[in-house]
């Protein structure tokens, strides 16, 4: 009989001013713009922010594509706002390139090898509460600390391809452009008329959240996971969600911790923690050769 | 049979792509096995023991219930809400599903095909199904399963933290003013196909797609979940081979609940 093991990365994720989310209905009596990513929780009143982990996880893939220079060789469609745009990916198509590709064996497999998880602020039950401007939320958990706030920031859109900018005759008109018939932006910045930057606010989240990741380690080798601590370390130089040029969309993970969960574990059983001192990514990367040791030996305990 | 019901507690929200003749709005029992199915292989190595269960009519399971103020509430195929079984309140799913417009990717430079994606907000209620088994049934196992299923997310988009849950209890259903039973008239709470041809009661018809790959597909008429009927055979349990050369059990056997 074929043995189980998953191996369970938890650790906190400390972000700042994360703008993960969307435009969506404007609350009545609101002037925020984009509102980040929230969702209710089965311990909580009201919804708590949080990252998806289709967000952190899509720029941990990016990054690693970059990192071990991977071809784009997948026409990725996308939406844009005028028809499709072709925006090629990194994606292995025979099962032999996905198991010698670092990051499709872990991220693109048919028989799913890994797991992610939202990061939900840290705690298990938490208090949201309104802050005293619009769209602004304070998150605490059952210890009562603060975990999460949410605030508003003012920045401003600045007008882009005034060259595919349609202004009707109508809005023209009321500029006091007399034309007959619909005219481009550029055309009408030739008429005297500025564009001016738009000021928007939109929502930011702060704070401390949980990092969870599983791996099927009757699959994989702990040496597969080697690309997930690089992404994770990428990551803190980099940024998630929106304007991370400007400083926005930082994270920090701190306190890893690594445990196995056997086929005893899903019967009552205890989880089994792999004993290492390290608990930052980099740290993790330093010491590779020992935590691998220490994982290994788990392992055959468990896999035989 | 034994009567249980395992409780749980979603942590994020269920997708569901369009394989479906309709906006998804529940998880049918066949759904639920399908998936414990994949849950027990991955915990016991092949999932033989479960297969014989069903097979043996050892195990049946019912659609996922919705559990609010102690009360259970069971979906209405016909009405598209989640209803107690006394029909004294309700639970309009609307207020849980949300529908994603997404564009599937060309891989093979064919045009994009734009699709849909459902998202449950399971998060707002506690969930539950009930359990029927005989004595010769593993039920820890059934529970291990749950477990791994629980921690590796049930629907699309598992690997990107869709579908995780927590099984909070496993109950008896004494409090919650009903039974449960296999045979005799009573309230559908599984997706049934019968083997006879005519079935008695307030009967809705489903048409029910199961795809096993890119535009490959078996299809079946069921007698969903709220139908009033009554029960005279063991449904059935069909096997089909998917893409990965896996024969996967389709779960159609009836599953009734009567108030007590």
């Amino acid at each position: 009989m074929k043995s189980f093991a998953l191996l369970v990365v938890s650790g906190d994720a400390y972000v700042e001013e994360i703008t993960v989310g969307s435009k969506r209905e404007i609350e009545t009596g609101t002037r925020v713009d984009i509102f980040t990513a929230f969702k209710p929780h089965p311990k909580a009143r009201g919804e708590i922010p949080y990252i998806p982990a289709s967000s952190w996880v899509g720029v941990l893939r990016h990054l690693l594509e970059n990192y071990y220079d991977l071809p784009a060789q997948t026409p990725r469609i996308r939406r844009g706002k005028e028809g499709t745009l072709v925006a090629p990916i990194h994606e292995c198509q025979s099962p032999s390139e996905i198991l010698t590709c670092p990051v499709c064996k872990l991220l693109s497999r048919r028989d799913v090898v890994a797991w992610f998880d939202d990061l939900d602020p840290r705690g298990e039950k938490y208090s949201v509460q309104r802050g005293r401007r619009a769209g602004e939320y304070i998150i605490k958990n059952e210890r009562n600390e603060i975990v999460a706030q949410v605030v508003l920031k003012d920045e401003v859109v600045l007008p882009r391809d005034v060259e595919k900018t349609i202004i009707s005759a109508d809005i023209a008109k009321k500029l006091g452009v007399e034309i007959d018939k619909d005219i481009t932006g550029k055309e009408l910045i030739e008429k005297g008329i500025r564009f001016e930057p738009i000021p928007r606010e939109v929502q930011v989240v702060s704070g401390a959240f949980k990092l969870g990741a599983k791996f099927d380690m009757a699959k994989l080798s702990f040496n597969d996971l080697k690309p997930f601590f690089i992404g994770l370390s990428l990551l803190e130089d980099r940024y998630i969600g929106r304007r991370g040029s400007r400083g926005y969309g930082r994270v920090k993970f701190d306190n890893i911790v690594m445990t196995l969960r056997s086929k005893e574990y899903y019967e009552g059983g205890d989880e089994i923690p792999i004993e290492v001192d390290e608990r930052k990514p980099r740290d993790v990367l330093k010491q590779w050769g020992k935590i691998r040791q220490a994982v290994d030996e788990k392992l055959k305990q468990i896999l035989g | 049979m034994q009567t249980k019901l395992i409780r749980l507690e979603f942590k994020s929200k269920i997708i569901f792509q369009r394989t479906w003749h309709e906006r998804p709005w529940r998880m049918p029992s066949d759904y639920l096995v399908r998936s414990l199915v994949y849950a027990w292989s991955k915990l016991y190595g092949d999932p033989n023991e479960l297969v014989q269960a069903l097979i043996d009519d050892h195990f049946r399971i019912s659609s996922l219930l919705i559990v609010r103020r102690g009360k259970l509430f069971l979906p209405d195929y016909g009405t598209h809400i989640y209803v107690t079984l006394e029909g004294d309140e309700i639970i309009d799913p609307a207020e849980l599903v949300t529908e994603l417009s997404r564009i599937r990717v060309a891989r093979d430079m064919d045009e994009p095909t734009p699709f849909e994606e459902y998202l449950i907000n399971a998060l707002k209620y506690e969930w539950a199904v009930i359990v029927s088994f005989s004595e010769s049934f593993d039920l820890n196992k059934l529970i291990a399963s749950f477990r791994l299923l629980g921690d590796l997310g049930i629907g699309g988009r598992k690997s990107k933290g869709s579908g995780r849950f927590r099984l909070t209890s496993v109950d008896s259903i004494d409090r919650y003013n009903l039974e449960v039973k296999c045979k005799g008239f009573g309230k559908l709470i599984s997706r049934y196909l019968p083997t006879c041809k005519e079935v008695e009661g307030k009967i809705y018809q489903e048409s029910v797609t199961i795809w096993y790959g890119s535009g490959k597909s078996y299809s079946y008429v069921v007698i969903p979940e709220g139908s009033e009927v009554n029960v005279m055979d063991d449904g059935q349990v069909i096997f089909v081979e998917n893409d990965l050369n896996h024969r996967v059990p389709i779960f159609f056997r009836p599953l009734i609940a009567v108030v007590d």
